[in-house]
């Protein structure tokens, strides 16, 4: 029995799975994480977690770009579905009564 | 007149001496990309329809006027298709340069196409292309390595004297050692990642294949530099002239780390290691001081990288869903199901196995276990590592364990592990340079050495001055030679 929970994954990863893939992918994902285990071999107490992720955030000034009408087009254009320089998608809302 | 092999030094000597003309250098070019690109599947665009009159008019000299590039097809150039070598950007046309882009067109480099790649950059052999593997020219049973595999093969086959690539784990080092090249993987936000695909966004750096490390200096004073669209820009400088103390470049006084863990690694091919030696031989003649020593955090580098790249990788193709941009699957009943169903059939099985592996370790109850003790492993990785650069000018250490593989010949796990000795470098943020050191059964090995951050120039001075003393850059493969 595999230890991947492989629906959850498969939800929160978006990406649907046939129940042949689900055991492909378990096993291979089992193996990755066989691997990584080594790393709960580590010890060193003298590591913080608090000091762990050494990069900052660094923040700037949220200037407004306006793109170009090149740019807008170029950027509709790109969209698998668009209608009037807007992006289509399926209906998000439904209409009650 | 043949190109084929040229450095940009060379070409720059011709194009000063009137003895060739831009236009010229773009036709043939185009030449060598027909003779060899159907064998190695290197390009996944030739671009046909480019203009170069305003470079042959321009009057300003520069040491990349009129060279011919390649980037990866995962760097933007405005108004060209770049799918990062995925079925599902695979209409996907960029608004934008990335900035490393910008500025070489600026410098007179002129961009003639796309470089195949692994999917979004994931990989070691270039198999994981939507475009179908880069092959390596030295023999193309094998693979060149990856995930920047057609630009090393387009530089390793002398179809152009530079290339881009992009590297997280490994891709440009590893690709330039089994193709026979140098390849610099700078030091994290020294070169604007704008307009680079992500992939793991705190470890991603782009990176330079050339024939020489003179070349690999004048590319990268090209691109280094700050970058107000890229926050992590980590320089306040705007240009750096890398290549002018090259002239006195020297071994002599150098301290050298070898990492004995890793010559010793198991699995190392003993062949590969008698290159390896030669190295270390020649560097303590010409009056270098080497010493061996152990760094035994680099033994888990591979498990960090796993962990940190895949979470990352998770969180960035999340933007992957159909709505903006690319490909959208045709059946589905509500918004949920077309995102699920576009990144069933728009993702290669290689990089779904990666955003799964990615979620599971970020998810509540895994990620103290995995997600969480990488973090405390890769901070330990560096203050080993930066430790041992206070006392030394660079850390010496293998490429790759081998020779460049079979096609379809390693399976997923061994693939994922080529990056166990060059992973330590991006999860640092450090500077490392590949070099070729000779042949295994007529393949190429290279070495690597890894450099203090931002001391990119020690790099090249140690590389160049073994170069200057070894002729292992000058060799070509014979089967692709015009």
């Amino acid at each position: 029995m595999s230890s991947i929970p492989i629906d959850k994954i498969s939800l929160i990863s978006r990406i649907n799975l046939d129940e042949l893939e689900k055991g492909i992918v378990s096993e291979k994902l089992e193996q990755v994480v066989e691997y990584v285990e080594m790393l709960n071999k580590f010890h060193d107490k003298s590591i913080n977690q608090s000091e762990c992720n050494s990069k900052q955030n660094v923040f700037r000034a949220d200037d407004i770009k306006i793109a170009s009408n090149y740019e807008k087009e170029i950027i509709i254009k790109n969209a698998p579905l668009s209608m009037e320089n807007l992006f289509v998608v399926p209906l998000l809302v439904k209409r009650i009564g | 007149m043949s190109i084929q092999f040229s450095t940009i030094v060379k070409l720059r000597d011709l194009l000063d001496k009137k003895e060739i003309s831009i236009n010229e250098i773009y036709a043939e070019t185009k030449n060598l990309f027909k003779s060899h690109n159907k064998k190695l599947n290197s390009f996944v665009e030739f671009f046909d329809d480019l203009n170069l009159n305003n470079l042959n008019n321009s009057f300003f000299k520069n040491n990349l006027v009129g060279i011919p590039f390649l980037p990866k097809d995962n760097i933007c150039q405005k108004g060209r298709l770049t799918t990062a070598s995925s079925k599902i950007l695979k209409d996907f046309i960029s608004p934008y340069d990335a900035t490393l882009i910008e500025r070489l067109n600026k410098d007179g480099a002129f961009s003639v196409g796309r470089a195949n790649c692994d999917e979004f950059a994931m990989g070691s052999s270039g198999e994981t292309s939507f475009y179908g593997p880069a092959l390596n020219p030295w023999d193309i049973s094998r693979v060149p390595g990856g995930s920047s595999s057609g630009s090393a093969v387009a530089v390793a086959a002398g179809i152009v004297p530079f290339a881009l690539g992009t590297e997280t784990g490994g891709s440009v080092r590893q690709p330039a050692c089994l193709c026979g090249i140098v390849g610099l993987k700078p030091t994290y936000g020294i070169i604007s990642r704008f307009g680079l695909i992500a992939y793991a966004s705190s470890l991603d750096q782009a990176g330079i294949f050339t024939r020489t490390v003179y070349d690999n200096a004048a590319v990268f004073s090209s691109i280094a530099g700050n970058d107000k669209r890229d926050s992590t820009s980590s320089i306040d400088w705007d240009y750096k002239d890398y290549i002018s103390n090259l002239k006195n470049a020297s071994l002599k006084g150098k301290k050298i780390a070898v990492i004995k863990n890793a010559i010793e690694a198991k699995g190392m091919n003993p062949e590969v290691v008698k290159k390896l030696n030669d190295v270390i031989n020649l560097f303590i003649k010409e009056g270098a001081t080497v010493d061996y020593i152990e760094l035994k955090t680099m033994e888990y580098s591979a498990a960090v990288y796993f962990v940190v790249s895949r979470a990352e990788a998770a969180s960035n193709l999340s933007r992957f869903d159909g709505v903006k941009y690319g490909f959208r699957a045709e059946n589905f009943s509500d918004l949920k199901s077309m995102y699920s169903e576009t990144r069933k059939k728009g993702f290669g099985d290689n990089t779904k196995r990666r955003i799964l592996i990615g979620n599971y370790v970020l998810s509540s109850g895994f990620s103290d276990k995995y997600y969480l003790k990488a973090k405390e492993v890769q901070k330990m990785m560096e203050l080993e590592f930066c430790s041992t650069l206070e006392k030394y000018d660079a850390i010496f250490s293998p490429v790759s364990p081998d020779v460049a593989f079979k096609l379809n010949d390693l399976d997923e796990l061994s693939i994922d592990l080529q990056d166990y000795f060059t992973a330590a470098a991006n999860l640092i943020g450090l500077p490392a340079l590949a070099i070729p050191c000779g042949f295994v059964n007529e393949l190429p090995v290279g070495f690597q050495i890894y450099g203090k951050k931002f001391d990119e120039e020690m790099l090249f001075e140690i590389g160049h001055a073994y170069q200057m003393l070894t002729d292992w850059h000058t060799k070509t493969p014979k089967d692709f030679i015009n």
